[in-house]
């Protein structure tokens, strides 16, 4: 560890000052508009994955800047037009635009597009999705669209088309893609929670959805190592080794630094544990990273899912960080009995982890389980005390609201994240 | 008189509610679900106002509770000791005003993060120990504050807000999560 780096990134932080102090001096947060020092600061002492570093970099220079603006849809879209002239050689024709709602981190505008390409006429609803200033998870388009070209045709997924990475062309950066049809509950149900938290599909329609569920995820912890090794935005895992996992422990714990409001030792106390009990890959898969209900969408009619969203968590990494995430206990829900756990709303744990492992052909270690709800909860832990009440209070997103509102799920994932420490340390 | 924020929240929640949000085109569901998280969020702070000042005071104590469990009276928790004693005079300090109880409970935090991060690995497991168990009363408060927007079920088991926010950290009794 870098002693001096990591109290110059921890010592200026005070919002507010002691009786007798100056309050100028103590009113400073580097975190609000971080000089290079304190960004270079951070960059050593966390060492994450080189397009990682590259994104949260940014996110730091970019702070600071006059409060967030929403664009306008025809700003949206003129960016639209300029990122597909750089594309297209042919004449295109965008209709039909307009704001897209669901998920609490990026814009998304859906549109029509008729374009020629190559002597072949295209005609598609698409969807733009385009990172608003700032964003309770700070991710890369590029890592998502490589990501989202791994899983096609393995796992129904929305067909990539363009990808802007550092909005050289759209307002900021972002991603174009076919626009999928279903919905994400029953629509006949009353609404839950925001997010597609705490869904509840019913009695009849859980069996279907969850084993459709359960084999969808086995085929993407699955996916072949040379179509991985497509993926050039990840730096890659190695089998044998816990490198990748502990540079997911950094990635989230620069995070926390160069977020956070207040200090809080829960944080360290965990990153340092998970630094230490860092279990070594014993196989490299896709982990979706976000996979639960309410990032799938199925076809009320036909009960199939049609299509996985949101794949800008993901990482080559261990399969046991997804089952450990939609197992958790803000994704699901109690069945009718009272009694009986639905992960992800959908199945019972064990039964949902039998068929996993007989899908897969992969074991669950319980061992790893555990240690990927602790990582789970640090993350979460992370983006909501941290992230998500720092990007509400600059005014960065397009739904700041939403943000805040989401940040309230931080103290009971906290509180479980202490709990599974005390068993652990 | 002025009107008092009571009177101002009450009166921008029933705007809000029985003449904005019926404006709104159902369509558009970004609008919609935002105007009813800025009611709810409203209706929040409504309710905790009047708590502010008691939330200040039990925050800092439960800071200075984590402080104590940690400052073993080695060289490496001076500074520890230092910020534990600024806030300790502050929470003494009955016209201490809630931007001061705010700035000593941050100032503790800070250190008590850094005192984990330093601590050499022989004595980490211990120190993390303590702290974890000296965390749960501030934690349960969180929830507590927090659980009317419905996140976390198991909070509703937890003592009422006033109750806690009257209770010392060493008398608090916690409530276990869902895992």
């Amino acid at each position: 560890m870098h002693k001096t780096d990591h109290l110059s990134a921890n010592s200026q932080l005070r919002t507010l000052p002691l009786d007798g102090e100056d309050k100028t001096a103590a009113m400073v947060d580097p975190r609000n508009a971080p000089d290079q020092h304190f960004i270079d600061a951070l960059r050593r002492r966390f060492p994450c994955e080189a397009e990682i570093d590259r994104v949260l970099t940014a996110k730091l220079k970019q702070r600071g800047r006059p409060d967030y603006r929403r664009e306008s849809l025809d700003e949206v879209v003129a960016g639209i037009e300029r990122l597909l002239h750089h594309h297209l050689d042919d004449e295109f024709t965008i209709t039909n635009a307009g704001w897209l709602g669901g998920g609490a981190s990026k814009i998304q505008v859906a549109f029509h597009l008729d374009w020629q390409d190559q002597g072949t006429t295209h005609s598609r609803d698409l969807v733009l999705r385009m990172e608003p200033p700032a964003s309770i998870v700070e991710t890369s388009r590029t890592r998502e669209f490589e990501a989202l070209k791994a899983a096609a045709g393995i796992v129904p997924v929305p067909e990539c088309y363009w990808v802007d990475t550092e909005g050289a062309f759209l307002p900021h950066p972002g991603l174009i893609y076919a626009r999928a049809t279903g919905v994400t509950r029953p629509s006949k149900r009353p609404l839950g929670q925001v997010s597609g938290i705490g869904t509840n599909f019913g009695s009849e329609l859980r069996p279907v959805l969850g084993r459709q569920f359960v084999r969808h995820l086995a085929a993407i912890h699955t996916v072949a190592p040379e179509r991985l090794a497509q993926m050039k935005a990840f730096d890659g895992a190695t089998l044998g080794s816990n490198a990748s996992i502990i540079r997911q422990v950094n990635w989230w714990r620069r995070v926390w630094e160069e977020d956070r409001l207040e200090a809080q030792p829960l944080v360290e106390i965990a990153a340092r544990w998970l630094r230490e009990n860092a279990p070594a890959l014993d196989h490299v898969s896709l982990v979706h990273g976000d996979y639960r209900a309410g990032n799938f969408l199925y076809d009320e009619e036909s009960e199939q899912i049609t299509a996985w969203l949101d794949w800008e968590l993901a990482v080559l990494g261990d399969r046991h960080q997804d089952l450990a995430w939609l197992t958790g206990a803000h994704f699901g829900h109690y069945a009718e009995d009272g009694a009986t756990f639905l992960a992800s709303g959908l199945l019972p744990v064990s039964e949902l982890l039998e068929r996993y492992e007989q899908a897969s052909g992969l074991a669950v270690d319980p061992a790893r389980l555990r240690y990927f709800r602790v990582y789970n909860d640090f993350a979460s832990t992370v983006h909501m005390l941290g992230t998500a009440c720092r990007v509400a209070r600059q005014g960065g997103t397009h739904q700041d609201v939403l943000v805040a509102w989401l940040a309230m799920i931080g103290p009971g994932i906290a509180a479980g994240l202490r709990a599974t420490l005390e068993e652990v340390l | 008189m002025i009107p008092d924020l009571e009177l101002q929240l009450s009166v921008t929640i029933k705007a809000l509610r029985d003449v904005v949000l019926p404006a709104i085109d159902p369509a558009d569901g970004v609008a919609t679900e935002q105007a009813h998280l800025a009611l709810a969020t409203l209706g929040m702070v409504r309710a905790h106002l009047p708590l502010r000042q008691k939330l200040a005071q039990t925050e800092l104590s439960n800071a200075l509770a984590m402080a104590d469990s940690l400052d073993t009276g080695a060289t490496a928790e001076t500074a520890l000791a230092t910020a534990r004693n600024k806030a300790k005079a502050v929470a003494d300090n009955p016209a201490s005003c809630q931007d001061e109880m705010e700035a000593a409970r941050l100032s503790l935090l800070e250190e008590m993060e850094r005192l984990i991060a330093d601590v050499p690995a022989d004595r980490f497991a211990a120190l993390g120990r303590s702290c974890l168990a000296s965390m749960q009363p501030q934690l349960d408060l969180q929830r507590r504050w927090v659980a009317d927007a419905g996140f976390d079920p198991d909070a509703t088991g937890l003592p009422a807000i006033e109750k806690m926010l009257s209770q010392s950290p060493a008398n608090a009794k916690g409530t276990p999560v869902s895992r």
